[in-house]
């Protein structure tokens, strides 16, 4: 069966639900690596609906992709959001015709 | 035979990817009998297991259990059973899950211990009695990837100080 549009985004749903009432818990330290995991279940987003996605989201799917182990190493993972922040910045810039 | 057992628990991994083959119920018993032979503090085998194959149920776990990223064709819930409960029940339930893994690994199969999921949702999910405390999911199929080992401290490391010969 192939999963529709609705069926992924209570996906969505679900993982983000779950992950907040973990983040809660005992799993506070793993609120990084669900946001990261979130981020790249939108990047599968345009195989459901019809948008384009982003070059954002395109290189969170390129880093997870290439190295799963990556979400849980610390170095790591916050020297990419700090790449994906100022890519983010330059997004925003871009976006909002700012100099 | 000292050798093969070692061996095993070096090789061990484990196995996030699964190939998409169905995983046999009966199998699932067989891996319950390791987890049967586990210690316990005064025989209390405070453990009990919910096996589950059933597709629909399977994806229902994953959906609420945040640290399941793969498909996975099958999954054993670990629960404690609070009528049997030690202080060393959560011990106890370690050491059974290890017995598990050992056996699934020796026999081909993939398993990886998945601790994230939220408590109430599986209870839901699965309509489980107020004495069993799901404390651990399973997931198990056939292996689709060989990861390799991650890096271990040496036994020197480990040994804090050898008093004796």
């Amino acid at each position: 069966m192939t999963k529709k549009a609705d069926d992924y985004l209570f996906e969505i749903t679900c993982f983000v639900t779950s992950s907040a009432e973990r983040a809660l818990g005992p799993e506070r330290q793993y609120g990084a690596c669900r946001l990261l995991q979130t981020l790249y279940m939108l990047s599968f987003l345009p195989d459901y609906v019809d948008v384009k996605g982003n070059e954002l989201l395109a290189k969170v799917r390129a880093y997870v992709d290439a190295d799963p182990q990556n979400f849980w190493r610390e170095p790591q993972l916050k020297q990419f959001f700090s790449e994906l922040s100022r890519q983010l910045a330059t997004e925003i810039k871009s976006r909002q015709n700012l100099k | 035979m000292e050798d093969r057992i070692i061996e095993v628990i070096k090789k061990r991994r484990s196995v996030r990817r699964y190939k998409k083959e169905s995983f046999p119920m009966e199998k699932l018993v067989h891996i319950i009998e390791a987890a049967r032979w586990a210690p316990s503090a005064g025989n209390s085998q405070p453990w009990m297991f919910l096996l589950i194959n059933d597709e629909n149920m399977v994806k229902a776990l994953k959906s609420v259990s945040p640290g399941w990223l793969r498909d996975a064709p099958a999954a054993i819930v670990m629960c404690l059973n609070r009528e049997s409960e030690t202080n060393w029940s959560y011990m106890d339930i370690g050491a059974a899950m290890q017995n598990m893994l050992l056996y699934a690994h020796s026999m081909g199969y993939g398993c990886c211990p998945i601790g994230s999921f939220v408590v109430d949702a599986i209870k839901g999910l699965l309509e489980l009695p107020t004495k069993l405390e799901p404390v651990l999911l399973l997931t198990v199929g056939y292996p689709d990837e060989k990861p390799p080992a991650t890096t271990r401290l040496s036994t020197g490391e480990l040994i804090f100080k050898k008093v004796g010969n």
